[in-house]
Protein backbone atom coordinates (compact mmCIF):
# COMPACT_ATOMS: atom_id res chain seq x y z
CA UNK A 1 0.00 0.00 0.00
CA UNK A 2 0.94 3.06 -1.07
CA UNK A 3 1.48 5.53 2.43
CA UNK A 4 2.10 8.78 0.85
CA UNK A 5 -0.95 8.40 -1.32
CA UNK A 6 -3.25 7.37 1.12
CA UNK A 7 -2.00 10.69 3.08
CA UNK A 8 -2.66 12.77 0.21
CA UNK A 9 -6.20 11.52 -0.38
CA UNK A 10 -7.17 11.66 3.40
CA UNK A 11 -5.65 15.31 3.31
CA UNK A 12 -7.16 16.11 -0.06
CA UNK A 13 -10.69 15.19 1.61
CA UNK A 14 -10.76 16.51 4.85
CA UNK A 15 -9.45 20.03 3.18
CA UNK A 16 -12.09 19.86 0.23
CA UNK A 17 -15.24 18.83 3.30
CA UNK A 18 -14.30 21.74 5.70
CA UNK A 19 -14.01 23.94 2.76
CA UNK A 20 -17.12 22.82 1.18
CA UNK A 21 -18.92 23.47 5.03
CA UNK A 22 -16.89 26.83 5.43
CA UNK A 23 -17.94 27.90 1.30
CA UNK A 24 -21.52 26.79 2.28
CA UNK A 25 -22.08 28.40 5.42
CA UNK A 26 -20.57 31.81 4.01
CA UNK A 27 -22.63 31.30 1.05
CA UNK A 28 -26.12 30.51 3.39
CA UNK A 29 -24.84 33.54 5.85
CA UNK A 30 -24.15 35.76 2.96
CA UNK A 31 -28.09 35.06 1.71
CA UNK A 32 -29.67 35.25 5.15
CA UNK A 33 -27.70 38.63 5.60
CA UNK A 34 -29.19 39.98 2.75
CA UNK A 35 -32.88 38.57 2.72
CA UNK A 36 -33.02 40.50 6.35
CA UNK A 37 -31.35 43.49 5.11
CA UNK A 38 -33.90 43.91 2.24
CA UNK A 39 -36.62 42.97 5.35
CA UNK A 40 -35.09 46.02 7.32
CA UNK A 41 -35.05 48.31 4.53
CA UNK A 42 -38.56 47.61 3.59
CA UNK A 43 -39.54 47.85 7.24
CA UNK A 44 -37.83 51.40 7.33
CA UNK A 45 -39.84 52.34 3.83
CA UNK A 46 -43.37 51.23 5.72
CA UNK A 47 -42.37 53.20 8.67
CA UNK A 48 -41.19 56.19 6.16
CA UNK A 49 -44.89 56.08 4.31
CA UNK A 50 -46.61 55.96 7.82
CA UNK A 51 -44.81 59.12 8.52
CA UNK A 52 -44.93 60.67 5.00
CA UNK A 53 -48.50 60.47 5.24
CA UNK A 54 -49.13 62.50 8.34
CA UNK A 55 -48.60 65.81 6.77
CA UNK A 56 -50.82 64.96 4.03
CA UNK A 57 -53.78 64.58 6.01
CA UNK A 58 -56.35 67.64 5.99
CA UNK A 59 -56.50 70.15 8.24
CA UNK A 60 -59.44 73.09 6.99
CA UNK A 61 -58.76 71.61 3.25
CA UNK A 62 -61.44 70.03 1.13
CA UNK A 63 -59.25 67.51 -0.12
CA UNK A 64 -55.30 66.98 -0.82
CA UNK A 65 -53.41 65.36 -3.19
CA UNK A 66 -49.70 64.31 -2.76
CA UNK A 67 -47.20 62.01 -5.19
CA UNK A 68 -45.02 59.77 -3.37
CA UNK A 69 -41.88 58.33 -5.08
CA UNK A 70 -40.10 55.38 -4.18
CA UNK A 71 -36.50 54.22 -4.66
CA UNK A 72 -37.74 51.00 -6.22
CA UNK A 73 -40.64 49.50 -7.72
CA UNK A 74 -42.64 48.70 -4.42
CA UNK A 75 -45.80 46.70 -3.15
CA UNK A 76 -47.68 48.36 -0.41
CA UNK A 77 -49.34 45.83 1.66
CA UNK A 78 -52.35 47.13 3.17
CA UNK A 79 -54.05 45.04 6.08
CA UNK A 80 -57.60 46.74 7.58
CA UNK A 81 -58.00 44.92 11.13
CA UNK A 82 -61.34 45.57 13.13
CA UNK A 83 -60.03 44.17 16.56
CA UNK A 84 -60.42 46.29 19.50
CA UNK A 85 -61.95 49.72 19.81
CA UNK A 86 -60.66 51.34 16.63
CA UNK A 87 -59.54 48.85 14.90
CA UNK A 88 -55.94 48.87 13.17
CA UNK A 89 -54.25 49.92 10.16
CA UNK A 90 -50.97 47.91 8.95
CA UNK A 91 -48.95 48.65 5.90
CA UNK A 92 -46.26 46.85 5.05
CA UNK A 93 -43.62 46.92 1.82
CA UNK A 94 -41.95 44.69 -0.54
CA UNK A 95 -39.13 45.98 -2.98
CA UNK A 96 -37.98 44.33 -5.92
CA UNK A 97 -34.87 44.45 -5.57
CA UNK A 98 -31.54 44.97 -7.53
CA UNK A 99 -29.56 42.27 -6.22
CA UNK A 100 -32.30 39.14 -5.99
CA UNK A 101 -34.74 38.57 -9.22
CA UNK A 102 -38.01 39.51 -8.32
CA UNK A 103 -40.06 40.71 -4.80
CA UNK A 104 -38.61 40.63 -1.57
CA UNK A 105 -40.35 39.13 1.40
CA UNK A 106 -43.06 41.13 2.58
CA UNK A 107 -41.79 43.50 5.71
CA UNK A 108 -42.22 43.87 9.24
CA UNK A 109 -45.93 46.33 9.29
CA UNK A 110 -45.84 49.62 11.00
CA UNK A 111 -49.42 49.67 12.85
CA UNK A 112 -51.87 52.90 13.52
CA UNK A 113 -55.31 52.96 15.15
CA UNK A 114 -56.11 56.33 13.76
CA UNK A 115 -55.25 56.14 9.73
CA UNK A 116 -57.88 54.94 7.80
CA UNK A 117 -56.11 53.40 4.17
CA UNK A 118 -58.64 52.74 1.43
CA UNK A 119 -56.27 50.74 -1.24
CA UNK A 120 -55.65 47.19 -2.80
CA UNK A 121 -54.64 44.96 -0.55
CA UNK A 122 -51.68 44.94 -2.80
CA UNK A 123 -50.83 48.35 -4.30
CA UNK A 124 -48.17 48.25 -6.75
CA UNK A 125 -46.44 51.54 -7.68
CA UNK A 126 -46.39 52.49 -11.11
CA UNK A 127 -42.85 53.77 -12.39
CA UNK A 128 -42.09 54.37 -8.63
CA UNK A 129 -45.17 56.33 -7.65
CA UNK A 130 -47.65 56.23 -5.90
CA UNK A 131 -50.83 58.59 -5.99
CA UNK A 132 -52.67 59.67 -2.41
CA UNK A 133 -55.89 61.80 -1.86
CA UNK A 134 -56.83 62.61 1.18
CA UNK A 135 -59.96 64.31 2.48
CA UNK A 136 -61.86 64.89 5.07
CA UNK A 137 -64.91 62.72 5.58
CA UNK A 138 -67.25 65.08 7.92
CA UNK A 139 -70.23 63.42 9.15
CA UNK A 140 -71.58 65.86 10.22
CA UNK A 141 -68.28 66.75 12.42
CA UNK A 142 -64.58 65.24 11.56
CA UNK A 143 -64.09 61.93 11.90
CA UNK A 144 -61.23 60.84 9.92
CA UNK A 145 -59.07 61.35 6.93
CA UNK A 146 -59.97 58.71 3.83
CA UNK A 147 -56.92 58.21 2.35
CA UNK A 148 -56.56 56.95 -0.63
CA UNK A 149 -53.54 54.80 -2.06
CA UNK A 150 -52.98 53.77 -6.02
CA UNK A 151 -50.79 53.48 -8.37
CA UNK A 152 -52.02 54.83 -11.33
CA UNK A 153 -53.69 53.85 -14.75
CA UNK A 154 -57.41 54.42 -14.18
CA UNK A 155 -59.65 55.41 -16.73
CA UNK A 156 -62.66 57.67 -15.68
CA UNK A 157 -65.29 57.78 -17.87
CA UNK A 158 -67.42 60.02 -18.53
CA UNK A 159 -67.78 60.91 -14.34
CA UNK A 160 -69.96 63.10 -12.69
CA UNK A 161 -68.84 67.32 -12.81
CA UNK A 162 -68.16 67.54 -9.29
CA UNK A 163 -65.58 64.53 -9.50
CA UNK A 164 -64.23 66.28 -12.80
CA UNK A 165 -64.10 69.63 -10.93
CA UNK A 166 -62.10 68.19 -8.23
CA UNK A 167 -59.41 66.20 -10.39
CA UNK A 168 -59.12 68.96 -12.18
CA UNK A 169 -58.07 71.42 -9.19
CA UNK A 170 -56.32 68.32 -7.78
CA UNK A 171 -54.27 67.88 -10.84
CA UNK A 172 -53.69 71.69 -11.36
CA UNK A 173 -55.82 71.36 -14.42
CA UNK A 174 -54.26 68.54 -15.84
CA UNK A 175 -50.80 69.59 -15.37
CA UNK A 176 -49.83 67.28 -12.68
CA UNK A 177 -50.45 63.76 -13.20
CA UNK A 178 -52.83 61.96 -10.49
CA UNK A 179 -52.50 58.95 -11.78
CA UNK A 180 -56.53 59.15 -13.43
CA UNK A 181 -57.13 59.44 -16.59
CA UNK A 182 -60.63 61.14 -18.02
CA UNK A 183 -62.26 60.11 -21.12
CA UNK A 184 -65.92 60.32 -22.72
CA UNK A 185 -65.86 56.72 -23.97
CA UNK A 186 -64.67 53.60 -23.00
CA UNK A 187 -63.02 52.85 -26.11
CA UNK A 188 -60.99 55.76 -25.64
CA UNK A 189 -59.33 54.47 -22.69
CA UNK A 190 -55.43 53.22 -23.06
CA UNK A 191 -54.87 49.55 -22.59
CA UNK A 192 -54.44 47.82 -19.28
CA UNK A 193 -56.11 50.79 -17.85
CA UNK A 194 -58.99 50.13 -14.87
CA UNK A 195 -61.73 51.45 -16.39
CA UNK A 196 -64.48 53.14 -14.31
CA UNK A 197 -68.19 54.00 -15.36
CA UNK A 198 -70.51 56.09 -14.07
CA UNK A 199 -73.93 54.84 -14.22
CA UNK A 200 -73.59 53.11 -16.94
CA UNK A 201 -72.15 49.34 -17.67
CA UNK A 202 -69.23 47.92 -19.35
CA UNK A 203 -66.18 48.86 -17.26
CA UNK A 204 -64.00 46.76 -13.97
CA UNK A 205 -65.39 49.22 -11.89
CA UNK A 206 -69.25 50.41 -12.31
CA UNK A 207 -70.44 53.10 -10.35
CA UNK A 208 -74.31 53.69 -10.05
CA UNK A 209 -74.31 57.60 -8.38
CA UNK A 210 -78.35 57.09 -7.80
CA UNK A 211 -78.18 54.26 -5.42
CA UNK A 212 -74.56 55.23 -4.32
CA UNK A 213 -73.37 51.97 -5.04
CA UNK A 214 -69.48 50.90 -6.41
CA UNK A 215 -69.60 47.22 -8.52
CA UNK A 216 -66.14 45.71 -8.96
CA UNK A 217 -65.53 42.44 -9.76
CA UNK A 218 -69.02 41.36 -8.44
CA UNK A 219 -68.99 42.94 -5.10
CA UNK A 220 -71.11 45.53 -4.38
CA UNK A 221 -69.49 48.44 -1.70
CA UNK A 222 -71.83 51.13 -0.53
CA UNK A 223 -71.08 54.48 -0.14
CA UNK A 224 -72.08 58.17 1.11
CA UNK A 225 -70.05 61.49 -0.10
CA UNK A 226 -67.67 61.68 -2.65
CA UNK A 227 -64.59 60.98 -0.55
CA UNK A 228 -66.24 57.49 0.33
CA UNK A 229 -67.26 57.13 -3.52
CA UNK A 230 -63.28 57.29 -4.73
CA UNK A 231 -63.10 55.04 -1.71
CA UNK A 232 -64.98 52.75 -2.76
CA UNK A 233 -63.79 53.39 -6.21
CA UNK A 234 -59.92 52.83 -5.59
CA UNK A 235 -60.11 49.81 -3.18
CA UNK A 236 -60.96 46.24 -2.70
CA UNK A 237 -64.11 44.99 -1.13
CA UNK A 238 -62.66 43.45 1.89
CA UNK A 239 -60.76 46.97 2.30
CA UNK A 240 -63.54 49.07 1.80
CA UNK A 241 -65.85 47.46 4.29
CA UNK A 242 -63.04 46.71 7.13
CA UNK A 243 -62.22 50.60 6.70
CA UNK A 244 -66.00 51.60 6.59
CA UNK A 245 -66.32 49.67 9.94
CA UNK A 246 -63.51 51.19 11.45
CA UNK A 247 -64.56 54.78 10.54
CA UNK A 248 -68.34 54.05 12.18
CA UNK A 249 -66.30 53.23 15.48
CA UNK A 250 -64.13 56.17 15.51
CA UNK A 251 -67.57 58.00 14.90
CA UNK A 252 -69.28 56.56 17.73
CA UNK A 253 -66.33 57.15 20.21
CA UNK A 254 -66.12 60.99 19.37
CA UNK A 255 -70.39 61.10 19.11
CA UNK A 256 -69.49 59.71 22.89
CA UNK A 257 -66.79 63.10 23.48
CA UNK A 258 -69.55 65.33 21.62
CA UNK A 259 -72.48 64.25 23.68
CA UNK A 260 -70.21 64.80 26.93
CA UNK A 261 -69.26 68.12 25.48
CA UNK A 262 -73.02 69.13 25.05
CA UNK A 263 -74.15 68.18 28.41
CA UNK A 264 -70.96 69.83 29.79
CA UNK A 265 -71.56 73.27 27.67
CA UNK A 266 -75.18 72.97 29.04
CA UNK A 267 -74.33 73.29 32.83
CA UNK A 268 -72.31 76.58 31.82
CA UNK A 269 -75.70 77.99 30.63
CA UNK A 270 -75.30 77.38 26.30
CA UNK A 271 -78.44 75.18 25.72
CA UNK A 272 -78.29 72.82 22.93
CA UNK A 273 -80.92 69.89 22.68
CA UNK A 274 -78.63 67.66 20.89
CA UNK A 275 -77.93 65.12 23.90
CA UNK A 276 -80.53 62.38 22.62
CA UNK A 277 -79.28 63.28 18.60
CA UNK A 278 -76.37 62.37 19.71
CA UNK A 279 -77.02 59.22 21.51
CA UNK A 280 -79.05 57.92 18.42
CA UNK A 281 -76.03 58.64 16.38
CA UNK A 282 -74.02 56.87 18.86
CA UNK A 283 -75.96 53.65 18.55
CA UNK A 284 -76.07 53.66 14.61
CA UNK A 285 -72.54 53.82 14.41
CA UNK A 286 -72.86 49.83 15.49
CA UNK A 287 -72.73 48.63 12.24
CA UNK A 288 -71.73 45.26 9.90
CA UNK A 289 -70.81 46.30 6.35
CA UNK A 290 -70.99 49.63 4.22
CA UNK A 291 -74.88 49.27 3.54
CA UNK A 292 -75.99 49.67 7.39
CA UNK A 293 -73.00 52.81 6.87
CA UNK A 294 -75.90 54.71 5.51
CA UNK A 295 -78.02 54.62 8.30
CA UNK A 296 -75.89 56.76 9.95
CA UNK A 297 -75.79 59.77 7.20
CA UNK A 298 -79.73 60.73 7.93
CA UNK A 299 -79.37 61.31 11.98
CA UNK A 300 -75.74 62.94 10.76
CA UNK A 301 -77.52 65.17 8.93
CA UNK A 302 -80.10 65.91 11.73
CA UNK A 303 -77.69 66.93 13.83
CA UNK A 304 -75.67 69.01 11.59
CA UNK A 305 -78.77 70.59 11.00
CA UNK A 306 -79.71 71.10 14.80
CA UNK A 307 -75.90 72.13 15.28
CA UNK A 308 -76.29 75.00 12.63
CA UNK A 309 -79.19 76.23 14.30
CA UNK A 310 -77.62 77.13 17.98
CA UNK A 311 -75.84 80.49 17.20
CA UNK A 312 -72.76 81.05 20.26
CA UNK A 313 -73.49 77.48 21.72
CA UNK A 314 -72.33 74.90 18.55
CA UNK A 315 -70.92 71.48 19.87
CA UNK A 316 -69.07 71.25 16.66
CA UNK B 1 2.79 0.92 30.48
CA UNK B 2 3.04 3.12 27.66
CA UNK B 3 5.08 6.16 28.10
CA UNK B 4 3.18 9.48 26.76
CA UNK B 5 6.74 11.47 25.97
CA UNK B 6 7.36 9.10 23.49
CA UNK B 7 4.19 8.48 21.46
CA UNK B 8 4.85 8.82 17.92
CA UNK B 9 2.60 10.55 15.14
CA UNK B 10 2.02 9.42 11.81
CA UNK B 11 2.08 12.33 9.41
CA UNK B 12 -0.92 12.49 8.73
CA UNK B 13 -2.38 12.79 12.04
CA UNK B 14 -0.03 15.62 12.12
CA UNK B 15 -1.66 17.09 9.15
CA UNK B 16 -4.86 16.64 10.63
CA UNK B 17 -3.68 18.24 13.41
CA UNK B 18 -2.27 21.22 11.14
CA UNK B 19 -6.16 21.77 9.56
CA UNK B 20 -8.10 21.80 12.86
CA UNK B 21 -5.64 24.81 14.11
CA UNK B 22 -5.95 26.09 11.01
CA UNK B 23 -10.04 26.02 10.65
CA UNK B 24 -10.11 26.94 14.24
CA UNK B 25 -8.52 30.13 13.53
CA UNK B 26 -10.14 30.66 10.24
CA UNK B 27 -13.40 30.31 12.51
CA UNK B 28 -12.16 32.77 14.94
CA UNK B 29 -11.28 35.05 12.40
CA UNK B 30 -14.81 35.38 10.87
CA UNK B 31 -16.81 35.44 14.51
CA UNK B 32 -14.25 38.33 14.97
CA UNK B 33 -15.29 39.79 11.75
CA UNK B 34 -19.21 39.20 12.41
CA UNK B 35 -19.38 41.14 15.88
CA UNK B 36 -17.58 43.59 14.03
CA UNK B 37 -20.18 43.67 11.63
CA UNK B 38 -23.11 43.04 13.67
CA UNK B 39 -22.24 46.30 15.87
CA UNK B 40 -21.68 48.14 13.40
CA UNK B 41 -25.24 47.57 11.76
CA UNK B 42 -26.85 47.62 15.09
CA UNK B 43 -25.33 50.58 15.66
CA UNK B 44 -26.68 52.43 12.81
CA UNK B 45 -30.12 50.63 12.85
CA UNK B 46 -30.24 52.27 16.52
CA UNK B 47 -30.14 55.35 15.01
CA UNK B 48 -32.41 54.69 12.53
CA UNK B 49 -35.07 54.00 14.18
CA UNK B 50 -34.24 56.81 16.41
CA UNK B 51 -34.58 58.97 13.65
CA UNK B 52 -37.85 57.49 12.64
CA UNK B 53 -39.62 57.75 15.93
CA UNK B 54 -38.83 61.35 16.20
CA UNK B 55 -39.59 62.19 12.57
CA UNK B 56 -43.14 60.52 13.22
CA UNK B 57 -43.67 62.40 16.33
CA UNK B 58 -42.69 66.06 14.53
CA UNK B 59 -44.53 65.14 11.91
CA UNK B 60 -47.70 64.29 14.06
CA UNK B 61 -47.16 67.16 16.12
CA UNK B 62 -47.60 69.66 13.51
CA UNK B 63 -51.16 68.07 12.43
CA UNK B 64 -52.52 67.05 16.09
CA UNK B 65 -54.25 70.65 16.36
CA UNK B 66 -56.53 69.57 12.68
CA UNK B 67 -57.13 65.54 14.47
CA UNK B 68 -61.00 64.60 14.68
CA UNK B 69 -60.54 64.61 18.81
CA UNK B 70 -58.71 68.06 18.93
CA UNK B 71 -59.82 69.93 16.22
CA UNK B 72 -61.99 73.29 17.19
CA UNK B 73 -65.17 73.51 14.90
CA UNK B 74 -67.81 75.25 16.72
CA UNK B 75 -67.00 78.86 15.54
CA UNK B 76 -65.70 78.94 12.20
CA UNK B 77 -62.70 77.45 10.84
CA UNK B 78 -59.24 77.27 12.54
CA UNK B 79 -56.06 75.51 11.18
CA UNK B 80 -54.44 75.68 14.83
CA UNK B 81 -57.26 75.82 17.27
CA UNK B 82 -58.18 73.12 19.62
CA UNK B 83 -60.91 72.42 21.48
CA UNK B 84 -60.30 72.15 25.08
CA UNK B 85 -63.60 71.38 26.29
CA UNK B 86 -63.39 68.20 24.03
CA UNK B 87 -59.84 67.23 25.77
CA UNK B 88 -60.61 67.60 28.95
CA UNK B 89 -63.94 64.58 28.13
CA UNK B 90 -61.26 62.84 26.83
CA UNK B 91 -58.76 62.95 29.12
CA UNK B 92 -61.26 60.04 31.13
CA UNK B 93 -62.02 58.06 28.24
CA UNK B 94 -60.51 54.40 29.11
CA UNK B 95 -61.13 53.48 24.77
CA UNK B 96 -58.59 56.48 23.68
CA UNK B 97 -55.92 54.66 25.93
CA UNK B 98 -53.06 53.28 23.31
CA UNK B 99 -54.99 55.58 20.67
CA UNK B 100 -52.03 57.42 19.83
CA UNK B 101 -49.02 54.54 19.13
CA UNK B 102 -46.00 55.33 19.40
CA UNK B 103 -46.40 58.55 21.77
CA UNK B 104 -45.27 58.60 24.75
CA UNK B 105 -45.95 61.75 25.41
CA UNK B 106 -49.03 63.83 24.71
CA UNK B 107 -49.97 67.18 26.73
CA UNK B 108 -51.60 70.50 25.66
CA UNK B 109 -50.39 73.60 28.01
CA UNK B 110 -52.04 76.78 28.43
CA UNK B 111 -49.09 79.57 27.68
CA UNK B 112 -51.04 82.55 28.69
CA UNK B 113 -52.35 83.24 31.39
CA UNK B 114 -51.56 80.59 33.67
CA UNK B 115 -53.34 79.35 36.78
CA UNK B 116 -51.86 78.25 39.81
CA UNK B 117 -53.06 74.43 39.57
CA UNK B 118 -51.09 72.87 36.64
CA UNK B 119 -53.01 69.56 36.06
CA UNK B 120 -56.49 69.92 34.75
CA UNK B 121 -59.23 67.73 36.04
CA UNK B 122 -63.06 67.94 35.50
CA UNK B 123 -63.42 69.39 39.23
CA UNK B 124 -60.48 72.56 38.72
CA UNK B 125 -61.20 72.98 34.75
CA UNK B 126 -61.03 75.81 33.10
CA UNK B 127 -58.77 77.33 35.73
CA UNK B 128 -55.68 75.14 35.28
CA UNK B 129 -52.90 74.63 32.80
CA UNK B 130 -52.33 71.29 31.62
CA UNK B 131 -54.21 68.19 30.14
CA UNK B 132 -52.22 65.21 29.60
CA UNK B 133 -53.56 62.39 28.05
CA UNK B 134 -50.98 60.36 27.75
CA UNK B 135 -47.38 60.21 29.70
CA UNK B 136 -44.80 57.61 29.81
CA UNK B 137 -41.62 57.63 31.79
CA UNK B 138 -39.39 58.52 29.60
CA UNK B 139 -39.84 60.72 26.67
CA UNK B 140 -37.90 62.93 24.18
CA UNK B 141 -40.82 66.18 23.35
CA UNK B 142 -41.49 68.57 20.54
CA UNK B 143 -44.02 70.89 20.88
CA UNK B 144 -46.23 73.38 18.50
CA UNK B 145 -48.22 76.72 19.51
CA UNK B 146 -52.04 77.16 19.17
CA UNK B 147 -54.91 78.79 20.25
CA UNK B 148 -57.11 76.33 22.73
CA UNK B 149 -60.55 77.09 22.56
CA UNK B 150 -63.95 76.60 24.99
CA UNK B 151 -66.74 77.95 25.72
CA UNK B 152 -66.83 80.36 28.53
CA UNK B 153 -70.01 80.36 30.26
CA UNK B 154 -69.16 83.64 31.67
CA UNK B 155 -68.58 85.38 29.17
CA UNK B 156 -71.23 83.34 26.94
CA UNK B 157 -69.15 82.79 23.66
CA UNK B 158 -66.06 81.58 22.96
CA UNK B 159 -62.83 82.14 24.40
CA UNK B 160 -59.33 81.08 22.96
CA UNK B 161 -56.33 81.56 24.96
CA UNK B 162 -52.45 80.66 23.66
CA UNK B 163 -51.57 77.32 23.99
CA UNK B 164 -49.28 74.47 22.74
CA UNK B 165 -49.46 70.92 22.20
CA UNK B 166 -46.48 69.20 23.45
CA UNK B 167 -45.60 65.65 22.03
CA UNK B 168 -42.59 63.12 23.40
CA UNK B 169 -41.43 59.77 21.72
CA UNK B 170 -39.49 57.48 24.08
CA UNK B 171 -35.64 57.06 22.78
CA UNK B 172 -34.70 54.05 21.72
CA UNK B 173 -32.39 52.50 24.94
Amino acid sequence: MNRNGLDFTFTWMFAIIAGAVILFSAIYITTKLIGSSEIQRDTFVASELSNILSPIETNLEDSKYSLIEFTSDTRVFNDCSNSGVFGKQEISTASRGSIKEGWSKQSISKSSFNRYIFSREVEETNNKKMHILASPLNMPFKIADVMIMHGGNYCFVSPPDDIKDNFLDLSSDGARDIGINISSNVNLCPQNYTRVCFNVNGCDINVNTQSQVVKKYGKESYYYGDSLQLAAIFSDWKVYECQIKRLARRAGELGVVYKSKALYVEGSGCSNNLVSDLDSFVLATNINNSREFRQIVQIAKDLEESNDGLASCKIF
Amino acid sequence: MMDLHHVKYSRGQFKIQQMVFVLIAIIILFGIVSVFFVSIKFSSLHSDVENQKKEAVLEQVRKMAGTPEFVWTSSGSCAACVDLDKLILLKNRTSYKGFWKDISLLKVSRVYPRYQTEECTLLNYPDCNSITLVKGDNYESYESFVSLCRYDGGIGQTRCEMGKIIMGFEPVK
